[in-house]
C-alpha cells in the first residue's frame, strides 16, 4: 500500500472532474451535461465506497475506466438511438485507447473553444470553463472570483442552457482565428482573476493560475497557439513567478517596490524569457507581446530602483497603439509619475477619470490618492485614499490603505 | 481476538451533498483509517455497497427496490475487524469516518459457537 495518501492522490478529485466532464462531453455531447454530472457524482461515490479497502494502483486510470463504463450503462438504458455511434466506438475498445490522455486532452481543447465562442460575457465564460474545465464548484467560483454564490449560480445556470443548444461542435477541425483570439483572451482574464484576487484565496486564486497555464500549454502543444499565444503564456510566466512575493509572512501585502526579489522565482522567469523569444517569430505584434515584454523588464530589474522606467513607458505607449483602456493608460501613468514626476502622472489621470468604466475602479483612486500626496496635497490625497478604501472588496488592500493614512496623520 | 462487523449506516442525501473536496476528504480518510487498522492488526475485511439493490419483503415475497428511500439512513458499507472485546471494537470504531457525516455505526460481535 503506498506510504501517503496525499501523494498517492497526486491528481486531485477537482482537477479530475474536469477531465472526466470533458471526456464525456466529447462523447455524449454538450446537451447531456446533467446526466454527465450525475455520472461523474456516481463515479466518486464508488471511488469512496471501494477504494479504502482496495486502493487502486492509478487513481486517474480508474477514475477514468469506471467513468466510462458508467457511460455506456447509461446509454444502454437509455435505448436513445442517437448514441448508437458513441456505444460502438465505447464498447469495443479498451478504455485506455478510447479515453487516452491525448484524447482527453483533445477534448479539453474543444470544450474550451466551445465555452469561449458562446454569446455571453467575458465573466460569464470564465465562470462556465472554471465549473466545467477547472471541475470548480459554484461556491469556490463565488470566492476566487469576489462575487456572490447566488449570481454565480444563475450565470451558470443561463450559460448551461446556452450550451444545451449549441449541441458540441467539433471545434478543433477547424479552429478559425477569431476564435483563438477569444479563447486566447479568456485565458487571459482567467490568469488575470486568479492573479487578483490572490491574498485572501491564495491556493485557489493559484489553482486558476495554473489552470490557465495548463490550457493554454496545451493549445501550443497542439500546435492550434498561435505566436500570441506564446506571448501570453510568456506573461503569465512572469507574474506567476512574483506570486507569492506579494503577501508577507504576517499576511500584509506587499507592493512591488517592496517585493523581494530574491523571492522571485527564477525558473518561472527563465520560462517566461524562453517563450517571449519564441513568440517573436511572428510577424503579428499582439497586445500579449507588449504585456509580456513589459512584464520582462520588471522581472529583469535586480531592483526597483534600477528598473527601466524608460523602455516600459516606450512599451505602454506601442500597447496603446494597439489597444487602449483605461487600466492601460492608468499603468501608464505610474510609469510616467516614475519617469516624469506628479504634475504629468496628474494629468494623464485627469483625462481618463472621465471614463466610466474606471470611476468603480478602486486602484484609480489608491495611485491618484499617491500621486496627490506626492505632489504635497495632503487633503485631496485622503479623500481618494478614503474613495479607494469605499471600493475595495479585499481586506488586506483596506488594511494596506488605512495604513497609509494612518502614516500621514501620523507625519502631521 | 474477536471478530466484529462494523454496520455504517450513511445519510445518502448528506453524502450526495458533498462537496468535491469533502469528498476527497472522506475517500482519503477512509483509506487512512484502513491503513491505521492493518497496522494495528484489527483489520479484516470490508466493502462499500452500491446505493442500488432490492428488498424482499416478508410472505408477499414482493420485491421493490432499494435503497429505502424512507429511511435516512442505509447500510452504506461494513468493515470486519478484530478486537480483544466489544469495548475495544467501540473504541476502535469511534474513529470511523463514516460517524463525521451524519451517519452511524452498528458494532456487532460476529457469532461464535
Amino acid at each position: 500500500m503506498p506510504e501517503n495518501n496525499q501523494q498517492y492522490l497526486a491528481r486531485t478529485f477537482q482537477e479530475q472532474k474536469g477531465r472526466l466532464t470533458s471526456i464525456l462531453t466529447y462523447y455524449l455531447g454538450t446537451e447531456h451535461l446533467t446526466v454527465i454530472e450525475d455520472l461523474i457524482q456516481d463515479t466518486f461515490y464508488a471511488a469512496l465506497k471501494t477504494w479504502p479497502t482496495n486502493p487502486p494502483r492509478s487513481p486517474e486510470a480508474w477514475l477514468i475506466t469506471v467513468a466510462k463504463n458508467k457511460a455506456i450503462n447509461y446509454i444502454k438504458k437509455s435505448k436513445n438511438l442517437s448514441f448508437s455511434e458513441q456505444l460502438d466506438h465505447l464498447v469495443f475498445w479498451n478504455a485506455e485507447d478510447v479515453f487516452s490522455e491525448k484524447e482527453i486532452e483533445n477534448s479539453q481543447l474543444n470544450l474550451l473553444f466551445a465555452c469561449s465562442c458562446l454569446d455571453l460575457s467575458e465573466k460569464n465564460k470564465i465562470i462556465l470553463i472554471l465549473k466545467l474545465l477547472g471541475g470548480f464548484e459554484a461556491s469556490q467560483i463565488a470566492r476566487v472570483l469576489v462575487q456572490g454564490r447566488e449570481a454565480v449560480f444563475k450565470s451558470l445556470q443561463r450559460s448551461l442552457k446556452n450550451l444545451n443548444k449549441e449541441k458540441l461542435k467539433y471545434y478543433l477541425d477547424n479552429p478559425s482565428s477569431k476564435n483563438l483570439e477569444t479563447v486566447n483572451t479568456v485565458l487571459y482574464l482567467m490568469f488575470h482573476e486568479g492573479f487578483q484576487t490572490y491574498p485572501e484565496n491564495a491556493s485557489r486564486g493559484k489553482d486558476l493560475c495554473h489552470q490557465a497555464i495548463y490550457l493554454t500549454n496545451l493549445l501550443i502543444d497542439r500546435g492550434i497557439g498561435q505566436t500570441d499565444t506564446l506571448a501570453l503564456l510568456s506573461l503569465m510566466y512572469f507574474n506567476l513567478a512574483r506570486f507569492d512575493s506579494r503577501k508577507s509572512d504576517l499576511g500584509s501585502l506587499i507592493l512591488l517596490e517592496n517585493q523581494d526579489r530574491q523571492s522571485w522565482d527564477k525558473k518561472l522567469i527563465t520560462l517566461g524569457f524562453k517563450y517571449l523569444q519564441n513568440s517573436g517569430s511572428g510577424f503579428k505584434l499582439s497586445p500579449f507581446h507588449l504585456e509580456a515584454a513589459i512584464a520582462s523588464v520588471h522581472c529583469s530589474s535586480d531592483s526597483f530602483a534600477n528598473t527601466d522606467w524608460k523602455k516600459i513607458l516606450w512599451l505602454y505607449d506601442r500597447l496603446i497603439e494597439i489597444k487602449t483602456s483605461p487600466i492601460i493608460l492608468l499603468n501608464k501613468a505610474i510609469v510616467v509619475y516614475y519617469l516624469e514626476g506628479p504634475e504629468k502622472a496628474w494629468g494623464i489621470l485627469e483625462d481618463i477619470g472621465q471614463d466610466p468604466k474606471i470611476s468603480s475602479y478602486h486602484l484609480f483612486y489608491a495611485v491618484k490618492g499617491e500621486i496627490a500626496l506626492h505632489s504635497g496635497n495632503q487633503e485631496i490625497a485622503l479623500s481618494l485614499f478614503k474613495q479607494a478604501l469605499s471600493l475595495t472588496k479585499s481586506e488586506l488592500e483596506k488594511e494596506l490603505i488605512l495604513g497609509k493614512i494612518k502614516e500621514m496623520k501620523d507625519s502631521e | 481476538m474477536k471478530d466484529f462487523i462494523l454496520l455504517l449506516r450513511e445519510d445518502f442525501d448528506a453524502l450526495d451533498a458533498l462537496s468535491i473536496d469533502e469528498m476527497q476528504e472522506l475517500v482519503e480518510s477512509h483509506m487512512n483509517w484502513v491503513k491505521e487498522l492493518v497496522a494495528s492488526g484489527n483489520f479484516k475485511a470490508g466493502d462499500g455497497l452500491d446505493k442500488e439493490g432490492a428488498v424482499i419483503a416478508s410472505k408477499s415475497r414482493l420485491v421493490t427496490d432499494g435503497p429505502y428511500m424512507e429511511a435516512r439512513e442505509a447500510i452504506g458499507g461494513y468493515y470486519i475487524i478484530q478486537a480483544e472485546n466489544l469495548e475495544q471494537a467501540v473504541e476502535i470504531s469511534k474513529g470511523c469516518p463514516a460517524l463525521e457525516h451524519n451517519g452511524s455505526v452498528e458494532v456487532r460481535p460476529i457469532m461464535v459457537y
